[in-house]
């Protein structure tokens, strides 16, 4: 099992002081090279959840186990660099760098982390540099193809990328580190059908070089063309957790996204 | 007479924006507002008083022993006071009542050691460089040289090195560097040592053109602050802008009017650039997960 959840819990206070418990409980585990998506309504705390795995949540009960790592008391830096990177709901590319550096930064760092390694060795922190450059053109042109157009824009800079041309780069980003599981949260949310379609690709093409994906997803089509097996999360908990062949999905197109998900397991029970 | 204004303004500036970017680096990248830079500031000019002129050494060999010792100060700063707040997830409003705390321990213990008198470096009456109608002294030429020689340094090395690019990718966005698995705190370490050797140097030029006295940090460091914001919050290479602007102006304010009202023309240009275009205030951007 690459990545273990078990019994976690974990609480918010909201602006009237009420607490309320968002995670009661979420045991769900994860199979190395598996494609695994995460359903849930609005709110249903699917983005904690990823917070919680990559470190910026701490204030929680239960245990995260990592290829082996308790990932409790790890900083996200610590976390990223045992090997699970993410896709974050939002922005995607950092604003004031050009793309090149952008994908510069997701070339796992062969010089490590010491501060003054750079200035003690400058010949191979150049080299290294290089190396990573080559590497991020290397991954747009597997992935968009020979002369594309983001060729042309290494030097522009990160915020001039329209929303949908920023998941698909950070996408790439996400390909060139060495890293074992991705969580993407929400990857097609709010992208066109054009990019739709390339993200999807994009996906498919990540997993196939052995690497495992962990997804949060509303559209139902998406999941069933990329994931085996789907879990919900429902009142605080992983309420199903089945392969995506054994679900009805069939069922009920127009109906609301709650009873959607009600629905279909309903039918495969 | 207006080019002479003109050209010790620009001599000026060019020392506002080398303590700028020492200030920027800083605040950009950690969110702190970082007032112990002004102690540090009065340190290094210190540690260049003592090495050159009591100990006796040359005042280059003074200069590089003050930038050393800037630097580490700089760092104990971050290590002893500014890391832990932060692992103690205080606020920015908290750290910066540390580094005014920080401020008034370097300043009174300078005070304390080397007394309240200001103090010269050079003694000689220095020779100077006359171009037409314009006279430029030697430590100003100093000051210029070494000034501008540092600052293209700077910015080239943020452009062009792998540590640039993780200080400003830091400053862009830190939730997106830590996902990326780069470490803070490393960055935060070459961020204080550079700080560290920014300030001195822009101290040490100072100290040695016009001398030192244990409260001649907060003066610059007030027009260092106001040349980042009109500049431009965020980046570096706006710093540079903003010093020459400022110290134009200065110059222009107090060789034509009176130089009492130097101070004056920092806070309404401030003033000015927080009314009609706080955009330059607003640059940074915050990433929620
Ligand atoms: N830092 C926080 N402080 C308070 N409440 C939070 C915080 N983060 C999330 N929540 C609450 O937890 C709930 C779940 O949020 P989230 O995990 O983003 O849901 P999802 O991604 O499933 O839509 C929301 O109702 C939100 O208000
Ligand atoms: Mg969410």
């Amino acid at each position: 099992m690459l990545l273990q959840l078990k019994d976690i819990h974990t609480s918010f206070t909201n602006s009237r002081n009420e607490t309320f418990d968002l995670l009661r409980g979420v045991s769900l585990d994860i199979e190395e090279g598996s494609i695994t998506a995460l359903m849930g309504g609005n709110g249903s705390g699917k983005t904690t959840l990823f917070n919680i795995i990559s470190g910026f949540h701490k204030n929680y009960s239960g245990s995260v186990i990592f290829d082996g790592h308790n990932l409790k008391r790890l900083p996200p830096h610590a976390i990223a660099s045992l090997g699970i990177g993410r896709l974050f709901q939002g922005g995607q590319l950092i604003p004031g760098l050009t793309l090149l550096e952008n994908l510069q930064l997701g070339a796992p760092d062969t010089n490590d982390n010491r501060p003054l390694s750079s200035l003690l060795k400058p010949h191979q922190t150049r080299e290294a540099d290089l190396q990573k450059k080559n590497k991020a053109i290397e991954s747009l042109i597997q992935l968009f193809g020979e002369g594309n157009k983001y060729l042309d824009k290494l030097y522009d800079d990160g915020s001039s990328f329209s929303y949908g041309a920023q998941r698909l780069l950070s996408l790439a980003r996400l390909m060139i580190g060495d890293h074992k599981l991705l969580l993407l949260d929400e990857p097609t949310s709010g992208v066109n059908q054009q990019f739709f379609d390339t993200i999807k690709s994009i996906i498919t093409q990540i997993a196939s070089t052995g690497k495992t994906i962990f997804f949060i997803e509303h559209n139902t089509k998406f999941i069933r063309d990329i994931a085996d097996s789907c879990a919900i999360l429902s009142d605080g908990i992983i309420t199903e957790h089945c392969p995506t062949d054994n679900i009805a999905w069939d069922v009920a197109k127009p109906l609301s996204y709650n009873t959607l998900i009600k629905q279909l397991f309903h039918e495969q029970s | 007479m207006l080019a002479q204004f003109i050209i010790n303004g620009l001599i000026m500036g060019v020392n506002y924006s080398l303590l700028a970017i020492g200030f920027a680096i800083v605040y950009n990248t950690t969110k702190i507002f970082h007032i112990a830079a002004a102690g540090l500031y009065v340190f290094a000019a210190y540690m260049f008083w003592l090495f050159s002129v009591p100990i006796g050494l040359h005042s280059i060999i003074a200069g590089l022993v003050s930038v050393i010792l800037t630097m580490s100060l700089s760092l104990l700063c971050e290590i002893g006071v500014y890391r832990p707040l932060k692992h103690l997830k205080a606020t920015n409003n908290v750290a910066m009542i540390a580094s005014i705390g920080l401020l008034a321990i370097i300043i009174n213990s300078i005070a304390m050691l080397f007394g309240n008198n200001a103090k010269v470096i050079q003694t000689v009456s220095s020779e100077s460089l006359t171009i037409g109608e314009i006279l430029i002294t030697s430590p100003q030429l100093i000051q210029v040289s070494v000034g501008v020689i540092i600052i293209l340094l700077i910015l080239i090395l943020l452009k062009r090195s792998g540590w640039g690019l993780r200080l400003r990718a830091l400053s862009d966005d830190e939730i997106l560097f830590k996902v990326l698995g780069y470490n803070p705190d490393a960055t935060r370490t070459v961020i204080f040592l550079m700080s560290g050797a920014i300030i001195a140097i822009s101290s040490d030029l100072t100290a040695y053109d016009l001398g030192l006295d244990p409260q001649m940090g907060m003066n610059f460091l007030v027009s260092a602050i106001v040349a980042m914001i009109i500049g431009g919050i965020g980046k570096t290479w706006t710093c540079l802008i903003g010093g020459l602007t400022l110290g134009v102006l200065q110059a222009l304010v107090s060789g034509y009017f009176s130089a009492s009202w130097q101070n004056a023309v920092s806070f309404i240009l401030l003033l000015l650039f927080l009314f009609l275009k706080p955009s330059g205030i607003a640059g940074i951007k915050t990433r929620t997960v």
